[in-house]
Order: structure tokens, then sequence, then C-alpha cells
């Protein structure tokens, strides 16, 4: 059996299917999350997940995904997630779902927060007015989710197909909609949703909708209020963004001190391991050197900083707060030319940038996913590099607002180029979520995900290169850089070493400042360093990601601008920095 | 003529028409913001911020371009409550 979920966007159709059949889809608190279609196989029977969208007949790479899906698949059944606190509005994309003449049922979710709100819902009337079934949830027992399987585990008429009328106005749809790819806003190709539907679905939500004025505000909607206002919740989103940003520093600088007495034991015993098992020589030496360190440094500085970075990351996301910010900063987005939305990506990619490349997909056109994917690429640092930046920064007791504000500085000149490169009409319409407490299993499952990649990609690279510098050292090889000592001091007024650092950001950016962490350098040559450090080229990872979702050329551009960007900020500095 | 652009903090008001030549009139014609419909201004950010609209439970931020493409018919002094 095969069942599409299609709704509204942030509705909780991935998490209803993560409810059914027990799957990890991504679930977060703000529109856009699911940008494709992923699905879930459990018992025989497929469940579907698509990106929310508004009507059928939309506009926007979402309703033609929604399209494609429905046009190139036969043999199914739909269930329509509604969010009850909304009927009126989901009811316009319920009926053009009934239109199409395929089973149906429409899932009425979210009926805890409805009644919150006041909101009681005939969920008897609104069957026989849609001719369907419907299903409540969360009904507190569990009786609906079960109904629901059982619907969508009945036997299916396999003839039944896409109403022949509604069939060819998909199409029509689909194919007129191609022109929106163009960066342009083209508006000879406007696809109205019928007014009819809008009417209808009007008058049915007026039949079945009760909402008593509210009694009290509940205190999340008092939090709400004060958020909403422009310049008290601005000024409280920012104290909470900095707030945040220092609980992080403070913590990662208390937990460096316990975290590296408890695995220096085991780093001496792997020491003394390598030293007693191998044969004297190089190759003892270069392992039982690199081997420890390359183990003991990730977990003292980058462990800590990737699960404070993502427990907090998850929790803006669950809660709603993180589209506060896209409204709060949409004069600083429409800057560097994007729309609001951008903060999402941008805030993502302080967790780990690969998955705020796919993120990027939430933004209106191909222009502003671009300008985003680069600023990512170039400026946003990941938790792996905050850890090993703010390593090297207290180390050398580099000039840390020079490097923060060289950063900002670079992030908003780049923007500002870019989009003046690409002009096109801005717009920003965006829906903002209600303040929720979040799902702790959902959040706490996120948390889990997001540094699972410490295990399985930042320690064995971080060993590995640790291991491959360590030799480069022995064999002094790094001695043959000695060579660009005046070229390095010349411009960047760093030691050669340093500038080896910095080109290593080719391989990892993060795993650059552990060669500096091995140098004696001044206050100046740290801050210098680090900087052109930050400002460079993309991970591996990230590459693969860009090449994926834009191509090689794009990616080609990202990596000169990387090495533009590097190399003026370091000469830059070294002029203007005492 | 009176666009969202002219209206006050807690005003009601119900959507006339839409410039529909306008970027993103179209997104938000499909959140629900069209011609009939009827919202309330929650708040509006400086410096040609984007303006916060109220329309059933929902909150759709629109920027300052988009609240001037939309044609408003009808005015009257909300109600000082805001929230919720």
């Amino acid at each position: 059996m095969r069942a599409i979920f299609i709704g509204n966007p942030n509705v909780g159709k991935s998490a209803l299917i993560n409810q059914l059949t027990g799957s990890r889809l991504l679930v977060a608190n703000y529109p856009g999350t699911s940008h494709k279609i992923s699905f879930v196989n459990k018992d025989d029977s497929y469940f579907y997940d698509t990106p929310g969208i508004y009507s059928l007949h939309g506009l926007g790479d979402s309703a033609g995904i929604v399209r494609d899906l429905l046009l190139d698949n036969t043999g199914f059944r739909i269930v329509n997630v509604v969010d009850a606190a909304n009927l009126e509005r989901n009811l316009v994309l319920t009926l053009e779902v009934l239109a199409l003449g395929l089973p149906a049922v429409v899932v009425l979710n979210q009926m805890d927060i409805a009644a919150n709100l006041s909101i009681e819902i005939d969920v008897e009337i609104l069957a026989r007015e849609l001719g369907c079934p419907v299903i409540g949830l969360p009904d507190g027992e569990g009786r609906g989710l079960d109904r629901l399987m059982q619907w969508i585990k009945q036997p299916l008429d396999s003839d039944i197909g896409i109403d022949p009328l509604q069939l060819e106005k998909l199409s029509k749809d689909s194919a007129s909609s191609q022109c929106q790819h163009c960066a342009q806003a083209c508006q000879h190709n406007v696809i109205t949703i019928d007014r009819e539907t809008i009417e209808r679905a009007r008058t049915i939500a007026a039949r079945v909708v009760r909402q008593q004025p509210a009694v009290r505000r509940t205190y999340l909607e008092t939090v709400q209020g004060w958020l909403d206002r422009p310049v008290i919740g601005t000024v409280l989103l920012l104290a909470l963004a900095y707030g945040l940003f220092t609980v992080m520093v403070t913590l990662v600088h208390y937990l460096e001190e316990p975290i590296s007495s408890a695995v220096q034991p085991f780093s001496n015993i792997l020491t003394a391991l390598i030293q007693e098992l191998l044969p004297p020589g190089m190759v003892n030496q270069v392992l039982s050197q690199a081997v420890p360190e390359g183990l003991v440094i990730p977990f003292t500085i980058i462990m800590p900083a990737m699960i404070i970075v993502s427990v907090f990351i998850s929790l803006l996301e669950d809660t709603g707060l993180l589209p506060r910010y896209s409204v709060a900063l949409e004069r600083v987005t429409s800057f560097i030319g994007v729309s609001g939305q951008a903060i999402i990506p941008l805030t993502l990619g302080f967790g780990c940038r690969t998955p705020a490349i796919m993120a990027t997909s939430l933004l209106p056109n191909a222009a502003e996913r671009f300008i985003i994917a680069t600023l990512l690429s170039i400026v946003v640092p990941c938790a792996a590099s905050l850890g090993v930046m703010a390593a090297v920064i207290a180390k050398f007791h580099a000039y840390i607002w020079v490097v923060a504000a060289t950063m900002l500085a670079v992030m908003l000149l780049l923007g500002f180029g870019l989009s003046r490169m690409m002009p096109r009409e801005e717009a920003f319409v965006y829906e903002l979520p209600p303040l929720r407490i979040p799902a702790w299993k959902n959040t706490w499952q996120k948390v889990i995900s997001r540094t699972g990649g410490f295990f399985t990609e930042v320690l064995p690279l971080l060993l590995l290169m640790n291991i491959v510098l360590r030799a480069l050292m022995e064999t002094g090889v790094l001695e043959w850089f000695k060579g660009l000592q005046g070229f390095s001091q010349f411009f960047f007024g760093i030691p050669a070493e340093a500038l080896v650092a910095v080109l290593i950001t080719i391989f990892q950016r993060y795993l650059a400042p552990l060669v500096l962490l091995n140098l004696s350098l001044s206050p100046r040559e740290a801050t210098i360093a680090i900087t052109m450090i930050a400002l460079s080229l993309p991970c591996l990872p990230v590459m693969t990601m860009i090449v994926k979702e834009m191509g090689a050329k794009r990616l080609a551009f990202i990596l000169a601008m990387g090495a533009i960007s590097s190399f003026l900020v370091g000469v830059a500095l070294n002029l203007i920095l005492p | 003529m009176k666009t969202m652009k002219n209206l006050k903090i807690g005003d009601k008001a119900r959507i006339a028409s839409i410039d529909t030549g306008v970027a993103g009139s179209q997104q938000l014609m499909e959140m629900g913001l069209s011609p009939g419909s009827e919202f309330q201004l929650v708040a509006r950010y400086p410096l040609r911020g984007p303006f916060l609209v109220k329309l059933g439970n929902n909150r759709i931020a629109v920027d300052y371009n988009l609240a001037q493409a939309v044609v408003i018919d009808e005015l009257n002094e909300g109600p000082d409550v805001l929230d919720s």
C-alpha cells in the first residue's frame, strides 16, 4: 500500500509519519523543514513525506515536486494533514486534494493546540461536508493513529486514478510554472487559486469551527507577545543569541581541563603501547606522538563545542524561536540581498555546514540559495571549527574582536557584492509558527544525529591528518616551505609555517588551526593566521554537497572567492594591525 | 486607496485586491492573504522592515514592498489585544 502525505507547511506531516512507522524524518518547528520527497517503508506499506504546500496549483518548487509525484504514480491513497488551529486556510488544499478523486483521509492534527486556543471543531459535520473520513489527532488514547494505520492498509482498488480533468490541470500547472526557475520574477505565468475553492473553504470552516474568545493567555503566548514586538523582541532575540554564545564559550573553556585530564591516562597508555609494539624508528616516533594527540585534541576541544552547539540549535529549531530571527533580522538579510528565511540555514551552519547547505532549499530562488551557500562555505564557522579557533585564540591571546569583526565585514561585503551581481526582485513572505515547548525526544534525537558526525567524520579525519602532519614535520618536508618565509612575511606578516596551516584549509578547514597550536606565534600573527583560516575554503563534505545541489561550476566560483577573500583579508590585516 | 502600509498596529482590515505585479504576491495569496480575507496588523518593524499580520490563528510576516501591494477596503479600530 502506498500513502502520500500532503499538507500545508509545518502541520506535522513528518512527525506523523515518524509516529506511525518509528522512522526518524527530520522534524522542526518552522515551515520548510522537509524540502523533497522522502519515503518510509514499513510492513510493505510505503509512506511518502512531501514538502508542505498551500495549494496543488501553486508556484514554487515545492508545489511542483508534489505535482510531479502525483503525476508520476498510480495506485496510491492520500493522507491530507491539516492544522486544526487554522482550518479555513488548510481546507483550500484539502478541497483541491479531494477533487482529484483519489481515496483520501483528512487528519486534523494539533487538536491539542487548537483546544488551547479554545477552538472546537465538529469532526462529524466536517467529514460529512468533505465526504471523506476525518481523524482528529492527538486523541490521547492512540486510537486515532490505529484507525489511520488501518485505513492506509485497506486493500485499494487499483483502477482508481486521478480525475482526467484534474490530471490535465496538474500537468498544465507544471508546464507553466517552469518559468519561475529563472532568477527574475516572471509575471506572465501567474497561477491563481480558484476563488470558488477559497469561498467553499471559508463556508465549511464557518460551519464546523467554534472559537471562544480566549479566557486567559498561556505563558507561552505572553512570551510570544513580547518576542513579536519589533524593538523589544529584536533586542530580546539578540540578547538570547549573545547569551547562548557566551554560555558555549564559557562551557568549552571550563570543560577543557577536566576532559583533558580524564583522557590523559588513555593517551599515555596509547603512547607506551605504540612505542612498545612498533620497532624503533621514524614510524614509531611519528605514530606514538600523532595518534594520542589526534585522539585527545578532538575530545577536549571539538566534542564539547559540537554537543553544546547542537543542543542550542535543536532547541532554537523546535521551539519556533529560529524563524523569529528571520523577521527581526530581515533588514540585515535584505542588505545582503536575501530574504529573512536565510537566517535559518545560516544559523544551522554554526552546527554543521553540510545540512545547512541542504536547508538553503527553503529560500525562494536559485540566486538566494547561491548567495547563502557561498556565505556558508566561506564565512560561517561550524561547531568543529569554532572549537579549534577558540583554542588557538585562547592560546596565543589573539584579538578575538578583530577576528569576529573581520568575519562579519567579509560576510556583509561578500553578500552585498554577490546580490548586486544577480539583480532580481526580492520578496519576503513567511509564516511564523507559534512558540512551542519542544518534544524532548525529537530534540534529543537531533542532538544525537548532529553529534554523530564527530565519530564518523571529525575524529577519523583529524587522526589521519595529524599523522600526515607529524610525518611531514619529522621528515623535514615542512622545512621546504621555509622558502616561502619572505613571501609570507611580506604579504601577511606571518611565519611560513602559519601560511602552511592556511593552505591546509584546502583539505579540511578545522584541521588547519591544529598546525598553529604547534607553533609559537605572537598575538598579531595568530590573529592574522586564524582570520585567514576562518575565511577560506569549505571542507570536503560541504564541497560535495554544493556540487550535488548546485553543480561544479558554482563550486569553482565559491572556491575562487574563498581563496581571494582569505588572501585579501591577510594582506588587509597585515596593513591595518599595529 | 489604502494599503496595508496605512494601517496602525491593532487595526483590522479586509483585503480588496492585491497587485499581482509585485514579487511574492502569489505566495501571499497561497498563504491565505487573498482578496476577501480579514487580518489584523500585529507589528511593523522599523527601517522599512517587515509587517507582521495575524490571519485567523496564523502569523505571517510580509515585507514592506508587498505590504504596499495589498489594497484594503475596510478599516476599523481593533481592540487593544494583540496576543493569542
